[in-house]
């Protein structure tokens, strides 16, 4: 009979052996192939390109935008005004998507949906949000730099969650004399949807634009195997970005939103 | 300053530049941790081959999915939950053929110790093919990297009891594999017949 004590000198002993180098040609071929492999950014950005941020190219983006977003923008107009319920239908909005998604709020019967139970008031972007119990928060320490990626532990981010879910959330003021149009237009392009937004969606008193709409995380870092989504908005003057990604649900993400209440002149940088 | 504090501050360097896209430094940190992976693979799936074509996987999740790396405290431990992972899937991609033809080789050089003859480390080797790839990784962890059962529920994601009761099917399994054997006198072909 094995003791407990040679049992574990024996299977250390034994795990000590074997090899512990990895051949060059392994570090050769994964470089090879990352060369191929696009980066998973954290938090996409309006101007997200860095020619994009100079004003002719955000003019042209805005040009280019309404064009492509033809009707669907028109919705930005009524920004501050009512909420998407019963609004006309996005021309990009998918087919699949059933009633609780063209009214853009969350079924209050979604099954094995837990209650959304803390409140995070945003002390630098004027908004608050409701969230799962358990879930810590990092509010933002710095503002939110536009033209650049944004990496999930940049301190200009609200960060809400846990070790399977984070919430990010990002805003920041529209610049002099940019329309809604304008600050929507190159994020919703930049989503995997392509070219237009996605479906609309109520975020506090406006209306807002899915751009990722639970694409696979490809084996994250929030959570392996899990899914994000994204929704943007903009409100008295505002743009906000809010993130979901891990292991979470539409319907949690809908919900959350179906909470925020946006307060954009209580917003101070 | 250690040479341990140095190796932090150049991989938290080169963490910082790969996730912003920069090839080079992902290269430099790819090397740096090129064989702590290969280790930890190579002891979950016993095969050299299938570790390198794990760890291969894992540099390329780890490039993907860097920029989203909430901690770079953390690295470490993300690191080891990508190539865990990627071990799982790699074992799971050969079971079909590995199940049929696997000859159970020793891998690796033999060096001498006091604890592990080749009988046992035989035994051991067969008895941990029996293992699933969730039960071999846990042992893993525990025994040759040195986490505590806490913080391999921590790095997998997974219950800590779930982690325990791994490790406890885990190690009965294979003391069960060293006992048996050496009361019986079945020849390693005849035991995998």
């Amino acid at each position: 009979m094995t003791t407990d004590r040679d049992f574990d000198r024996i299977a250390q002993a034994w795990l000590a052996g074997g090899p512990d180098e990895l051949p060059d040609r392994v570090i050769d071929a994964a470089v090879d192939q990352i060369h191929l492999t696009r980066q998973r950014r954290a938090v996409r950005m309006p101007w997200r390109l860095p020619g994009m941020i100079t004003p002719t190219r955000v003019a042209g983006a805005a040009v280019i935008g309404v064009l492509v977003l033809g009707g669907t923008l028109l919705l930005i107009g009524r920004l501050g005004g009512q909420p998407a319920v019963g609004g006309a239908p996005s021309p990009t909005a998918p087919a699949s998507a059933g009633a609780s998604q063209s009214t853009g709020v969350a079924s209050p019967s979604a099954p094995s949906m837990p209650a959304l139970t803390e409140t995070f008031t945003s002390p630098r972007y004027g908004y608050s949000v409701r969230y799962l119990a358990g879930w810590t928060t990092q509010p933002a320490t710095k503002p939110w730099t536009t033209g650049i990626d944004t990496l999930y532990r940049d301190p200009a981010l609200d960060a809400i969650g846990g070790d399977e879910a984070l919430l990010a959330v990002a805003s920041a003021p529209l610049k002099a004399g940019q329309s809604p149009e304008e600050w929507l237009a190159p994020y919703c392009r930049s989503g995997s949807s392509g070219a237009a937004c996605g479906r609309a969606i109520s975020i506090g008193d406006a209306t807002g634009y899915v751009a990722e709409d639970g694409s696979s995380a490809e084996g994250g870092t929030v959570a392996t195997g899990g899914v994000i989504f994204d929704a943007a908005v903009v409100s008295g003057g505002r743009g906000y970005v809010f993130i979901l990604d891990g292991h979470v649900s539409r319907a949690l993400f809908e919900a959350i939103l179906k909470t925020v209440t946006l307060d954009p002149a209580a917003a101070h940088e | 300053m250690s040479d341990a504090m140095t190796e932090d501050r150049v991989q938290r360097a080169l963490v910082d530049l790969a996730r912003r896209g920069d090839e080079e430094a992902f290269a430099d940190l790819a090397r740096a941790v090129g064989d702590r992976l290969m280790a930890i693979a190579y002891r979950i799936l016993r095969d050299a081959d299938r570790a390198e074509d794990a760890v291969q996987q894992t540099l390329v999740t780890a490039w993907r999915e860097l920029p989203t790396l909430r901690d770079d405290d953390r690295f470490d431990a993300w690191l080891r939950r990508i190539v865990v992972h990627a071990c799982y899937a790699e074992a799971r991609r050969r079971r079909a053929w590995a199940a049929n033809v696997r000859v159970l080789p020793v891998d690796g050089p033999e060096g001498r110790d006091d604890f592990a003859s080749v009988i046992d480390r035989d035994r051991l080797e067969r008895g941990f093919r029996r293992l699933s790839p969730e039960q071999s990784a846990i042992f893993v962890l525990h025994h040759y990297v040195g986490l505590t059962l806490a913080e391999i529920a921590d790095e997998l994601g997974v219950p800590l009891g779930t982690v325990k009761s791994r490790l406890h099917y885990a190690t009965d399994a294979l003391r069960a594999a060293l006992d048996a054997d050496a009361r019986t006198a079945t020849t390693p072909t005849e035991r995998l017949a």
